[in-house]
């Protein structure tokens, strides 16, 4: 009985996932999560609520219709975790700054758009390779442009914004998706060249303007990635070890010459004591995400969200508050997930551009995500990244999807041409 | 109705909770749902040896050093990193990847790439094989009026005993039957054992009422079964992989 019960769950386990009947949970779940924002009046424009979760409900529909029903793809799981993750975040949003609720909306569908333009790009390596130098170089201009006429935001100046801030880009965002893009190489590419000197430019070029723009968090993110990067496409430990070294004896450097850039990272693991100054926000997340136990408050009933930044650089203990530590913890568990889904794939890649480029991208939502939760929770310095897929943001979103796309077209199963034959 | 709303309110947690753990955990239990399993996708024969070389990658390195997929390891003619087979949209393709002496295919010494062709001879320095591709990447434009196909990702079973694939149309029949599609000339086989065909929900496997049944991933079948990538199909002695 016994042994039938374990061979049945196994059975199941192995079936690929039916995305209608989960399409249909998440839209349950997020119809429960309008009807809870409208109860709580927290979204006084009833319009505003309803257009807002109907267009978003419809576009996962007619992804999903079109993908799934037309174009007869196998595979959903990425889609179903950044639909899920970003209908949250949508939740957060809407519920927290009524205001913004459309531009958010707007900004999910731009990322959807990122995706699937992603996704074909990715389908030919032929493509790929011819685009990764203007990519790259247009990557470099995008950094260089916004130190010239960026506006400084919270004391990073990483923020473009166009025409009296209707348009406001965060640059580093973008090129967050061209740094993984050029980063990965095919292998007879990585063959012939061998060295890594052209690609350490390149990212030495990039992490060095987001130093200057002092956009710390976002440098952090990249020198992680670009290690990543380097290691796969080299497996060459020692010229790895010599740039570890060299960037802890830079940064300590800067540390020392440059005491205003050591002054931001002064309320490191003394928040307690700075609680109603510098600390103000993460104490608040302390208690606050604490106390919405395990199931959650329920949202609009949470205090977080009177603190400034919260569906921001909070995001993770707004989702704690509101939606309970299980969910939290599920969240973080899915970034965890994707980057072993990423290393038991890589081999069966088709090239080693979608290996080193998954891996990149994953790690780098990962690391990104680690960054924000062990930063507000004053466990590294708290630099004010993004939660992935779940924070406001524009740029952040299209970024995150643009990512995802990566770590979707690692799966041969992705393009349908080459299983033509199936179908006849 | 004020107390239904508490209710309401109370309990609703509880049930996001539960749906927002099902969906991500069902998510991520899917992505983990089987190990992509490799098949030998071609072959190299080393002419010198008659040794054979299995290819399971879509990129394969080849050259001296101990970091190639391919080490040839004695041969001093080839560079440390000589040459690259890699499998793309339009067939197989060898990249010489800047060596000292040259990637030569049948006997032409190409400049950086050159698509080759089922049975080609390929010499790397004094390396000299013959490639074999195992039906992956073989355009069969010229056999089959016009239509491209390409076998790389179809339905197809593989005779986990030889690796052979047999590629599935519409319906295959096994059986010892002459007839059948995948002909199985052993005792315990019926002359009709087994018929693998799509509907509307995918592949399926139907045993066709045997004395000794049909066996998916060891669970006897009856009547029919779906199937889904890297499932194991066994008729008698024989056991086929099942992929798509």
């Amino acid at each position: 009985m016994k042994e039938q019960k374990k061979k049945k769950r196994r059975k199941s386990y192995r079936k690929p996932v039916k995305w209608p009947f989960l399409l249909l949970m998440m839209t349950v779940f997020q119809i429960i999560c309008a009807l809870q924002i409208h109860m709580n009046g927290t979204q006084e424009k009833t319009t505003t609520l309803v257009v807002v979760f109907a267009v978003y409900i419809t576009v996962e529909w007619v992804y999903f219709l079109v993908c799934g029903g037309f174009l007869h793809r196998k595979s959903f799981e990425i889609e179903l975790i950044a639909f899920f993750l970003t209908g949250i975040g949508l939740t957060l949003t809407t519920s927290v700054y009524p205001d913004k609720a459309y531009t958010q909306l707007a900004a999910v569908m731009l990322g959807i758009l990122v995706f699937s333009v992603m996704l074909w790009i990715l389908g030919d390596i032929n493509r790929v390779t011819k685009l990764r130098m203007p990519v790259a170089i247009l990557a470099v201009l995008a950094l260089a442009v916004t130190l010239v006429i960026g506006t400084d935001i919270n004391g990073a100046k990483n923020w473009i914004i166009l025409g009296d801030g209707v348009l406001s880009i965060q640059t580093s965002e973008l090129v967050k998706v061209a740094f993984v893009f050029v980063g990965a190489a095919t292998l007879e590419y990585l063959q012939s060249t061998r060295s890594l000197t052209k690609y350490i430019l390149f990212a030495g070029v990039c992490i060095g303007c987001l130093f200057l723009m002092r956009d710390f968090g976002t440098a952090l993110i990249f020198f992680f990635t670009f290690i990543v990067m380097a290691f796969l496409r080299s497996g060459d430990i020692k010229t790895l070890f010599l740039i570890c070294a060299t960037a802890v004896l830079g940064g300590a450097g800067v540390l020392t010459f440059k005491p205003h850039v050591a002054k931001r990272f002064e309320t490191y693991r003394h928040v307690w004591e700075n609680a109603t100054g510098s600390g103000y926000q993460q104490v608040q997340l302390l208690i606050y995400s604490v106390s919405g136990g395990l199931f959650g408050l329920g949202i609009g009933n949470g205090k977080l969200r009177y603190v400034y930044a919260a569906t921001e650089d909070l995001a993770f203990g707004m989702v704690c508050e509101e939606f309970g530590i299980i969910i939290a913890m599920t969240v973080l568990l899915t970034f965890v997930s994707l980057v072993v889904y990423s290393i038991r794939y890589a081999r069966a890649a088709r090239s080693s551009f979608y290996s080193i480029a998954a891996l990149a991208a994953s790690s780098l939502l990962l690391f990104q995500a680690a960054l924000h939760v062990f930063g507000v929770t004053d466990l590294l310095p708290w630099t004010g990244v993004t939660l992935p897929f779940i924070s406001r943001g524009g740029s952040s979103m299209m970024c995150c999807w643009g990512l995802a796309a990566f770590i979707k077209a690692i799966d041969v199963h992705t393009y349908k041409r080459y299983d033509k034959i199936g179908q006849s | 109705m004020d107390a239904f709303l508490t209710q309401f309110d109370y309990l609703v947690r509880y049930v996001l909770t539960a749906f927002a753990v099902f969906i991500l955990l069902r998510c991520v239990f899917s992505l983990f749902r089987l190990r992509p399993r490799r098949e030998v996708m071609a072959t190299l024969t080393n002419l010198a040896d008659d040794s054979e070389i299995e290819i399971e990658n879509w990129e394969t390195s080849i050259g001296r050093s101990r970091s190639c997929d391919i080490a040839l390891r004695k041969y001093n003619t080839v560079s440390r990193f000589h040459a690259v087979l890699a499998l793309r949209k339009e067939g197989w393709f060898i990249f010489d990847t800047e060596s000292k002496t040259g990637v030569y295919v049948n006997g032409e010494q190409i400049r950086r790439s050159q698509q080759i062709a089922d049975g080609d001879t390929i010499a790397f320095g004094n390396a000299v094989m013959k490639f074999h591709s195992n039906g992956y990447g073989v355009d069969s434009e010229n056999t089959e009026g016009g239509e491209v196909t390409d076998f790389t990702n179809a339905a197809r079973l593989v005779n986990l005993a030889d690796n052979s694939a047999f590629y599935l149309r519409t319906s295959c029949l096994i059986g010892r039957g002459r007839h059948c599609n995948i002909c199985l000339p052993m005792r315990g086989i019926e002359d009709e054992h087994a018929e693998i065909y799509m509907s509307r929900d995918g592949w399926m496997v139907a045993d066709l009422h045997t004395q000794s049944g049909t066996y998916l991933n060891g669970e006897l079948v009856f009547g029919a079964y779906a199937l889904y990538d890297g499932d194991i199909i066994s008729v008698g002695e024989y056991s086929f992989m099942f992929r798509e």
